[in-house]
């Protein structure tokens, strides 16, 4: 079921990033990264990922903008979107609107592994109505 | 003024050439019952102040024509000599504008010495006043002084605003104060003001930003001068001085925190044999080096959580706590601290838990360090037992162990900082900062418990902790409450979800009373699930007037509904049923928010309660009328809020003009209007036959009323005394509703 997805993680910290992307590799994901918000959009056009997963504090454009421009683009929850948060933001996400999910870091790699299984299987529920 | 001349003997420097003078004045001071004198006497000026060089008096009797020295000369070296001794001239018959001249020129009086002759209570009476000005003179020279040279500006007004009185720093740091009539100080001065006279209070501490600086403006009402007197402090450095400590706090938590975190991510990769597989005794090391870096990471969480609690800005973010599953967490995450030493990491739980309302996070935190220590100073074979127990009003979360226990001695510094006791069978190297207790302590104090220990050495120790419990009601209070506290705090929103069953009679005349109660806590099960599965929903129920569900929720109006959205689909889809039978609820859902729309709990239920099915009598009409548009619009909200139909009319002829096309209850009108006052309006109403016989209660203020109300009178006319609390206006209002649904 892994095989083949491809994840987009949009994280400042280019080796936390690196980490993740290594760890979701080793579960068979396909994963490409970006450093900041615009950099995102435009691995986004390119890449044309199944999943996101975002940070929300990052320079030049942060994840809030991101998101936003994200469903702007493709239509509110149309691609799954898994925020990244440190535990004191975590008040910011009540106002969002058309995410899968969120990871408060520092996170655990299962926990954000089994969140990432999770939001691709209800996303693959949605597109083929009846298979409920 | 008798009183506080000194009683000790008066010391008394006479300089006086005549030796009959001399004598008669001494006999004259001798003559007083009530005072005693310690007399120095000099004929000559220079030895007049060799002995005011050496000793020391309480007044001076000076003749100004003296051998060495004459006139008013004789005076000005004295004084400068000894300018805060009271000098008293002695003089001659005629020297009248002479004495007044040394008068001005500092002398205390004078006194002409056939006076003394006459009655020697003159010079008595002279010397005690001369004591006594002097002294006061001293007293306001010391407080002109302290207050004019005080480094910190300050300003007194008269009541209406207007400068009396700056001191040197003001000047300085104010200068155009004078003549700028909105300066920030002066703005404040005069809110202060009013707002001193309103309450009665004396004194008020307020901030007041002034261009680049920012002040701490202490305010006082001195009644007895009509001032009001403003110190002001300069806190600019203080306000950024916090500043920068609040960021280098979160800088330093934020730049630790990011490698750390890296680091860990990486170390798992490697232990997780991603990057490659690895010997046993690189798995070893490895371990050593996660092991030091989680050590790490909680030196780094406890040092910032200590400067917080230090700072007083930990804040306890309050919601139900599922205290099962916090215990199992907390077990859970010590498991693999456990295996290796072969520890039993037992949670026990009493048949029922109690809500708890608290912040779950520190709580956890709290738990974690029990049970951390626990395992650190048990040597294996050994249990560690984490239990729950439920108390009058409280709960009670208690960590045993099998360890080394604590001696005595120690156990009261157990809770000090930076103490580290009984390190003796502790794994090596696993000391922390020894803030963890301390940390744990304050934590559950801010909760309203307390921790505490039982320990002997070799028998183990016990660390419990108690939480206050809430009765539902009071949880219920609890969480509006905290809410509401912390959307202020965060600048955020607070909106309550009011979910109700529709036509809750009907269910429970088809359906037993068990069946009725099934569906119920079906019903709510689905609404936990819906809320709880999305971050920021926190469910509180509470079954009240047939059946009706409250959920809260921090979020704002557009959250609230799209929860609203989420919860009718969840609710409508999913299948209830009695026995084999389906059945549907069908519910009504609103909601209200904080701050938009409801400043209290109350007023937030009140207003979504009366958001649901609409209610079966209709809604009574008001028309407030009142020319102050702040007045109007604040009575407006508070009738609308009792569900009230609320029109507003800013004049007299706007409401006949309103009256025209509309139907109304009730007219609540002031008095005091220009063009046509209260009176005017309702006499033209009373001409109508459409408006004649709708009540009005006119609002008029103290001593309004006795000269006019003429002609008004009946039960159409009610009066409401300005000013009123809101519950004498919704008494009245309720009164004069129900009186004429009567009639």
């Amino acid at each position: 079921m892994t095989q083949g997805k491809k994840i987009l993680v949009v994280d400042d910290e280019p080796q936390l990033a690196l980490a993740v992307k290594i760890r979701l590799q080793s579960r068979g994901y396909e994963v490409v990264t970006a450093h900041d918000g615009q950099q995102g959009l435009e691995v986004l056009e390119r890449e044309k990922p199944d999943l996101v997963i975002l940070d929300v504090l990052m320079p030049v454009m942060d994840g809030y903008s991101c998101l936003r421009e994200i469903n702007a683009r493709l239509g509110r929850g149309k691609l799954p979107i898994i925020m990244l948060t440190a535990r004191d933001r975590m008040k910011d996400l009540f106002e969002l609107e058309g995410i899968e999910d969120y990871v408060v870091k520092p996170f655990d790699h299962e926990d954000l592994l089994m969140r990432i299984d999770r939001a691709l299987k209800r996303c693959a529920e949605k597109r083929a109505p009846g298979t409920d | 003024m008798r009183e506080s001349v000194p009683r000790a003997p008066i010391r008394l420097l006479l300089i006086e050439d005549s030796a009959g003078d001399a004598r008669l004045i001494q006999e004259a001071l001798k003559s007083d019952e009530a005072l005693t004198f310690q007399v120095v006497w000099t004929q000559r000026l220079a030895f007049g102040l060799e002995r005011l060089a050496h000793d020391s008096f309480d007044v001076i009797l000076l003749d100004l024509s003296l051998p060495d020295s004459h006139g008013i000369a004789t005076l000005l070296t004295v004084h400068a000599k000894a300018a805060s001794i009271p000098i008293i001239v002695l003089t001659g018959l005629g020297d009248e504008q002479f004495a007044l001249e040394a008068v001005q020129k500092g002398a205390q009086d004078y006194l002409e010495k056939a006076s003394v002759q006459v009655d020697s209570r003159f010079l008595t009476r002279a010397i005690r006043y001369a004591i006594e000005r002097k002294r006061a003179e001293h007293e306001r020279l010391r407080l002109a002084s302290f207050t004019e040279q005080n480094p910190h500006p300050i300003v007194e007004t008269t009541l209406g605003g207007v400068v009396t009185y700056l001191n040197a720093a003001a000047r300085e740091q104010f200068p155009d104060l004078d003549a700028t009539e909105d300066h920030p100080i002066l703005e404040s001065m005069r809110a202060a003001a009013i707002h001193l006279q309103q309450t009665g209070g004396r004194s008020m501490t307020q901030e007041v930003v002034c261009g680049e600086q920012i002040f701490e403006q202490y305010i006082s009402h001195v009644r007895e001068l009509q001032a009001i007197q403003s110190y002001t402090v300069d806190i600019t450095e203080r306000k950024r001085a916090e500043r920068m400590k609040d960021e280098f706090l979160s800088t330093v938590s934020h730049e630790l925190r990011t490698p750390l975190a890296i680091m860990k991510e990486f170390i798992a990769i490697l232990a997780d044999q991603i990057a490659g597989p690895l010997t046993s005794g690189q798995q070893e090391y490895l371990g050593i080096v996660q092991s030091n870096i989680n050590r790490l990471a909680r030196i780094v969480n406890d040092l910032l959580d200590m400067a917080k609690i230090e700072a007083g800005r930990v804040v306890l973010d309050k919601g139900l706590v599922d205290v099962a599953a916090m215990l199992d967490g907390v077990a859970q995450s010590m498991r693999p601290l456990v295996e290796p030493k072969q520890i039993a990491l037992e949670v026990q739980l009493p048949p029922t838990v109690p809500v708890l309302f608290a912040d779950a996070d520190k709580i956890t935190q709290i738990l974690l360090n029990l049970v951390h220590n626990a395992i650190k100073f048990t040597p294996g074979p050994g249990r560690v037992t984490l239990s729950v127990a439920e108390r009058p009003d409280e709960i009670e979360f208690s960590v045993s162990d099998t360890g080394v226990g604590i001696a005595a001695d120690d156990l009261p510094k157990l809770f000090e900082k930076f103490q580290q006791v009984n390190p003796v069978v502790s794994e090596t190297g696993s000391k922390g900062t020894g803030l963890g207790l301390a940390i744990s302590k304050r934590f559950v104090e801010l909760h309203g418990g307390r921790l505490g220990v039982t320990s002997a050495p070799g028998q183990g120790s016990t660390f419990s902790f108690t939480l206050p419990t809430h009765h539902p009601e009071e949880l219920f209070h609890e969480y509006f409450k905290a809410g509401i506290e912390r959307a202020k705090r965060e600048q955020g929103r607070f909106s309550i979800v009011v979910i109700s069953v529709q036509d809750f009679q009907e269910l429970k005349a088809r359906f037993s009373v068990e069946e009725t109660g099934r569906l119920l806590k079906e019903l709510e099960a689905t609404l936990q699930e819906t809320v709880r599965s999305r971050q920021g929903g926190d469910v509180v129920v509470r079954w009240r007037r047939g059946a009706v569900v409250i959920v809260l929720a921090a979020t704002d109006q557009a959250g609230a509904r799209a929860m609203i959205g989420r919860i009718t689909h969840a609710v409508g889809s999913r299948p209830f049923t009695v026995g084999s039978q389906a059945v549907t609820i069908p519910i009504v859902v609103t909601t209200a928010t904080y701050p938009d729309e409801g400043k209290t709990e109350q007023e937030l239920l009140r207003l979504a309660e009366s958001r649901l099915a609409p209610s079966a009598k209709p809604k009574s009409r008001i028309l407030v009328v009142d020319d102050e548009p702040k007045i109007r619009q604040f009575i407006k909200e508070v009738l609308e809020l009792q569900d009230y139909e609320v029109t507003t009319a800013a004049s007299g002829p706007d409401a006949l003009q309103q009256l025209q096309r509309l139907r109304v209850d009730l007219i609540l009108m002031d008095l005091m209007m220009p063009v046509m006052d209260g009176y005017e309006v309702s006499h033209l109403l009373r001409e109508h036959p459409v408006t004649k016989d709708v009540p009005v209660i006119i609002v008029t203020a103290k001593g309004e009323r006795k000269d006019r109300q003429l002609g008004l009178e009946g039960p159409t006319y009610n009066y409401l005394m300005k000013p009123f609390q809101i519950e004498e206006l919704l008494a009245k209002v309720r009164e004069v509703l129900h009186q004429s649904v009567v009639s």
